[in-house]
């Protein structure tokens, strides 16, 4: 991945912005009447100065909370949305300008809608796939071959794509959205609502997409397990606007100095003046109480060392449990997401 | 040549995908040929009625019960015909568009192919057997000449065409308003009305009074019934069968280049709701 990331890139992005104007209602029933006449809009910015590239055979995670833009930013990719300002050039086409060319070299996944024909089982929509994107034969034939092997298929293609479970119906999906060797693939939140084993064989079949097809790969979650399985780099944006990009050992590096010591204390032992008293072992220590009746006390090794405030602990509260975790990339991205980046 | 070879195939892909979906419901085929049925012989008996009390009509009896009788049996306003409509509001409120809209053709294309496999489905499923239904018990004419059976099943086909392009850019007011359920359903069911009254379904045009018909024969509604009803029964003869029809692809050109500059406007519109 390193030499793609020197390749010209396939996906540039470049001031990207999206202004959706939205009426402004108004609750209860007299507000759903002046509704009727109101023409009082409000500016809602989905996207907002937004830039990255995209080099071909990279896999990137495009994260952020909800309502953050990524999807606004996606259908912005694959030429169905027209920005407000900027642009949006994939594999050398403004997809806008050009979308029939563009839809052809691009495969997309929706994790909340499908393009599966409900009624009828999976194969009757990728037969519909194959006519749709003129798929010669033989290329749809070993595609459909691979694919039913790779996801396990086998008898679902014979039921109603109504009967299949979620993860089914996601593995299936999948495959009517790759049958055409689309070069670059947009994921939109694939894993969405599935259970562990599920995840993890949609995750080994992106990465297999990835590594064994060299497709270029935008995917987007909110399961950070995805991205720590799959993405070397991540792209994070809030309220429309980036706020980091680069590899995921970075962000770790940068914003995961924290780390915790976890204790829990013997039956009946009081916790009177606990925070008090680790305040005064070091700065920036931060103690929160969870639920279980554990203690979480967060640091920065840079300015307490673990063994100080372990040492502090033991030697004063009756421990009955005690352990020292690096910081995760969830409770990293939580801060992020909270806080912003340094704004 | 390839690129239009490949555009037919994949229109026709979708035609066959609709095709499919259909069949899995194959039991709506028998309520609709049930509704139709209900229909034709409400229309039947109360057009016998009305004949029968009246002095001088414009058509012969036999010709007005094969002309409401047939009506039935191939109309526009059934709601299995109403695919466009369902699918593009649908599409809007849910979202579903998007999937229409990432793929590599055109999208009124694909909504009247996608529709024009239902329409087939219900040719043959529902309005034939209707059809041979009134033929055998309502006693119904045969078409008038061999010419008025062919220029029939091209009018037909002519209207197919011209209410599929009022639907789609019906369908498109949505992507202005996104107000799916009053504008594109409720103008939905204003179709239902305009193509029983003012196509001439339930009472042919031929039997309007003098300045309503010249109305009714002056806008595009007649295309979608009473052209191909009046040109089975003999009411329309001779070159008028095939200026008739002329009209209504006309109309439907028409309405499709006028859907091609509000679509030009409404893509740079899209909003997608969801997620």
């Amino acid at each position: 991945m390193t030499e793609a990331s020197s390749a010209a890139p396939i996906v540039r992005v470049t001031d990207l912005s999206k202004t959706f104007r939205t009426l402004k209602r108004k609750p209860g029933l007299v507000g759903a009447i002046r509704n009727l006449f109101s023409t009082d809009y409000e500016e809602i910015k989905a996207v907002d100065h937004i830039s990255f590239e995209i080099a071909p055979g990279e896999l990137v995670g495009y994260i952020g909370p909800n309502g953050a833009g990524k999807s606004t930013t996606i259908k912005m990719l694959t030429g169905i949305l027209h920005p407000t300002a900027g642009q949006v050039v994939v594999d050398g086409l403004v997809p806008q300008r050009e979308r029939v060319r563009n839809s052809k070299k691009i495969g997309v996944i929706f994790g909340q809608r499908t393009q599966l024909l409900w009624d009828i089982p999976p194969t009757d929509s990728f037969e519909l796939m194959r006519k749709m994107y003129a798929i010669p034969t033989a290329q749809y034939q070993a595609n459909l071959k691979q694919f039913v092997e790779l996801l396990a298929l086998g008898e679902l293609m014979k039921r109603p794509v109504r009967q299949l479970s979620l993860g089914q119906r996601m593995r299936c999906e999948l495959v009517a959205s790759l049958l055409h060797d689309p070069k670059i693939v947009y994921l939109d939140e694939p894993t969405i609502g599935l259970d562990v084993v599920a995840k993890e064989r949609i995750r080994e079949f992106i990465l297999h997409l990835n590594q064994a097809r060299r497709t270029t790969i935008l995917l987007t979650t909110h399961d950070l397990t995805d991205i720590e399985r799959l993405c070397r780099r991540v792209i994070i944006i809030d309220k429309g606007q980036l706020i980091y990009d680069g590899t995921l050992a970075e962000i770790k590096r940068r914003y995961g100095r924290r780390r915790r010591v976890v204790f829990s204390l013997a039956d009946g032992a009081s916790i009177d003046g606990l925070t008090t008293s680790l305040e005064q072992v070091g700065p920036g220590l931060q103690t929160q109480m969870r639920g279980d009746g554990g203690v979480v006390v967060s640091f920065d090794p840079q300015q307490v060392a673990a063994t100080t405030i372990t040492r502090h602990i033991v030697n004063n509260y009756p421990v009955a449990d005690l352990s020292v975790e690096e910081a995760n990339l969830e409770a990293i991205i939580r801060e992020i997401y909270q806080q912003g980046m340094g704004r | 040549m390839t690129r239009v070879y490949e555009e037919i195939d994949r229109q026709l892909g979708i035609v066959v995908a609709t095709v499919k979906q259909t069949l899995a419901y194959r039991f709506d085929f028998f309520t609709a040929i049930l509704g139709a049925l209900l229909m034709m012989a409400l229309l039947y008996y109360l057009w016998t009625a009305i004949y029968a009390s009246s002095t001088s009509m414009a058509m012969s009896y036999q010709a007005l019960i094969t002309y409401v009788c047939l009506g039935q049996a191939f109309s526009f306003a059934r709601p299995g015909q109403r695919r466009i409509l369902v699918r593009i509001g649908a599409g809007i409120r849910t979202g579903h568009v998007l999937m229409d809209l990432v793929r590599p053709t055109d999208y009124q294309l694909l909504t009247i192919s996608d529709t024009f496999g239902a329409f087939l489905m219900e040719t043959l499923m529902v309005s034939l057997p209707s059809y041979l239904v009134a033929l055998l018990f309502f006693g119904i004419s045969l078409p008038a000449s061999p010419e008025a059976a062919f220029g029939f099943g091209v009018s037909v086909l002519g209207a197919f065409f011209l209410v599929s392009s009022v639907d789609f850019l019906i369908g498109l007011m949505a992507f202005w308003t996104m107000n799916v359920f009053g504008l594109v359903w409720g103008l939905g069911y204003l179709k239902i009305a305009v193509i029983d009254i003012l196509a001439g379904t339930v009472i042919p045009l031929t039997l309007f009074p003098d300045w309503l018909r010249g109305i009714a024969l002056a806008l595009p509604f007649q295309g979608m019934a009473f052209t191909p009803l009046a040109i089975y029964v003999g009411t329309i003869q001779g070159s008028a069968i095939w200026t008739s029809i002329l009209s209504q692809f006309a109309w439907g050109v028409g309405f499709v280049l006028l859907t091609r500059l509000v679509w030009l406007k409404a893509r740079r519109r899209i909003e997608i709701q969801g997620g």
